[in-house]
């Protein structure tokens, strides 16, 4: 996925932080459980975020397990629940969802790459399309809507981000309770428009470069394939309503166990990324550094 | 009926001081203001009620001052198609309520004010505040466009003040979050 949904660890309360750790080795552990080894290639951060949005009950006592990224000792991990398989199978959709969205838009290698990381996850996610039909059917809906908005060279922002954002307020069907999924959805169909958003953003000066689609090409005028700063400037602000209104609808619900976590990533999280995207000091341009030096 | 206390999520024998606290921060929190033509403003007022009959029923004068207890309904000024439109979007039925309003050939400033509100129950940020713009600048002087620009910024409680108070809220810090997860990808912990 992503990537982009992160908590700040300076800010989290020790045992929270642990947790966060265990949570994400629990959700990788449960891919690898229901979906064999290569599953666990998909880990990401955004749906350790689910994870702690859908969990409702005790705080469990995490097991220690095997790390296969460091061999030589064992981590703390959530065990398996109902709700940790639930993101894993997520995982899986929405990574195909991502690939599937590469293979058509990227470049020569690109597309390339990620059709033979579908090939790669074919039964994985024929399996985790067999456990959710519904909304599996919606991510093709949704992805058919976004390509022929890209065909168009849609200028709206929001028209392109709404089909990645529908698909993810979607995974808020897993509450029953009313109340508790209108929440959730709205929450989650924010953080998936500041998802696409800051990817747009993110990979502007790329796209351009190679003539992809991205909505901000044709949102605003680039000067020399960059934003200007007024419009950088207005982007971050329509992105951060986002988080606010993502905000609102968390305080809206309840019986969470890991409040503070969440709180954390919405309110401290994700501004510090989308301002550090904002500023060009983001992961991609850290790791391009780092190979340059 | 809950327990008041947990409703104010304070100790049981909070003093009333405590009492009166927690009430605001949590008028504040879920204060209207704050859930603008959002598709949750219901949710919020539902336990803003909650909340105010939690107070009523703990403090022991029962003169309390409730804040924000007012729904936010539109003026509605306009002519008869256009009221048609608030309607619906009053009701939720935001397609329709589009297919409408794209079926009125005059745009005049209530015409951009409606896109505007549609959008912004979306959750479309970017394209509310155009329209809502356009809006204010056709006629500068109608205080609820005026109002809707300055919403479209959104409204969560204190989100805003936090992040931008906070001194250390900038890149440096994401540099250590981001060594902190390379740990967590890599480190024994």
């Amino acid at each position: 996925m992503f990537g982009y949904v992160l908590p700040r660890f300076d800010k989290l309360a020790e045992a929270d932080a642990a947790r966060y750790r265990a949570a994400y080795c629990g959700l990788c552990r449960s891919l690898k459980e229901a979906y064999g080894f290569r599953a666990r290639f998909l880990v990401n951060y955004d749906m350790t975020f689910l994870y702690f949005l859908l969990y409702r009950g005790e705080r469990e006592q995490a097991e220690r397990c095997a790390c296969p990224a460091r061999p030589f000792c064992k981590k703390d991990c959530l065990p398996g629940c109902d709700v940790l398989s639930y993101c894993a199978d997520l995982t899986v959709l929405l990574s195909v969802w991502k690939l599937r969205d590469a293979r058509r838009d990227g470049s020569f290698f690109k597309s390339m790459g990620a059709g033979i990381a579908l090939a790669f996850y074919r039964k994985a996610y024929l399996r985790a399309a067999s456990r959710h039909p519904k909304l599996d059917e919606e991510i093709g809906k949704q992805l058919e809507r976004l390509q022929a908005l890209e065909d168009a060279h849609c200028s709206s922002i929001d028209r392109t981000a709404d089909a990645f954002a529908q698909i993810l307020s979607r995974c808020a069907g897993y509450f029953e309770e009313e109340a508790q999924r209108r929440a959730a959805g709205q929450l989650l169909y924010h953080v998936g428009r500041f998802l696409y958003l800051a990817d747009a953003l993110e990979d502007l000066p790329k796209d351009n470069r190679t003539g992809s689609y991205n909505p901000l090409r044709y949102r605003y005028a680039l000067q020399d394939g960059r934003l200007t700063q007024a419009d950088k400037q207005q982007l971050t602000e329509t992105v951060d309503t986002s988080v606010s209104v993502a905000a609102s609808a968390f305080e809206l619900m309840q019986h969470i166990p890991d409040a503070a976590i969440l709180s954390n990533v919405i309110y401290y999280g994700l501004p510090a990324v989308l301002h550090s995207v904002a500023a060009g000091t983001f992961r991609k341009r850290r790791r391009k550094h780092e190979r340059s030096v | 009926m809950k327990d008041p206390y947990e409703v104010l999520g304070v100790a049981h024998g909070a003093s009333d001081e405590e009492i009166k606290k927690a009430y605001r921060e949590l008028a504040r929190k879920y204060h209207p203001d704050n859930y603008t033509n959002n598709p949750l403003a219901d949710l919020a007022q539902e336990r803003m009620k909650e909340i105010n009959e939690a107070y009523d029923m703990l403090s022991k004068g029962g003169s309390a001052a409730h804040s924000g207890a007012s729904s936010r309904g539109y003026s509605g000024t306009g002519s008869g198609a256009l009221a048609a439109v608030r309607s619906l979007i009053q009701s939720g039925r935001l397609d329709e309520a589009e297919a409408r309003l794209d079926a009125v050939p005059t745009h005049n400033a209530e015409w951009y004010y409606l896109r505007g509100v549609i959008a912004q129950r979306r959750g479309w940020v970017d394209e509310a505040s155009q329209n809502f713009r356009i809006a204010v600048n056709m006629e500068p002087t109608n205080p609820e466009y005026r109002n809707a620009v300055s919403s479209a910024g959104g409204g969560a409680y204190g989100y805003r003040q936090e992040r931008y108070n906070d001194p250390s809220g900038d890149m440096c810090d994401l540099c250590s979050t981001l060594m902190c997860l390379n740990c967590l990808c890599g480190g024994c912990r």
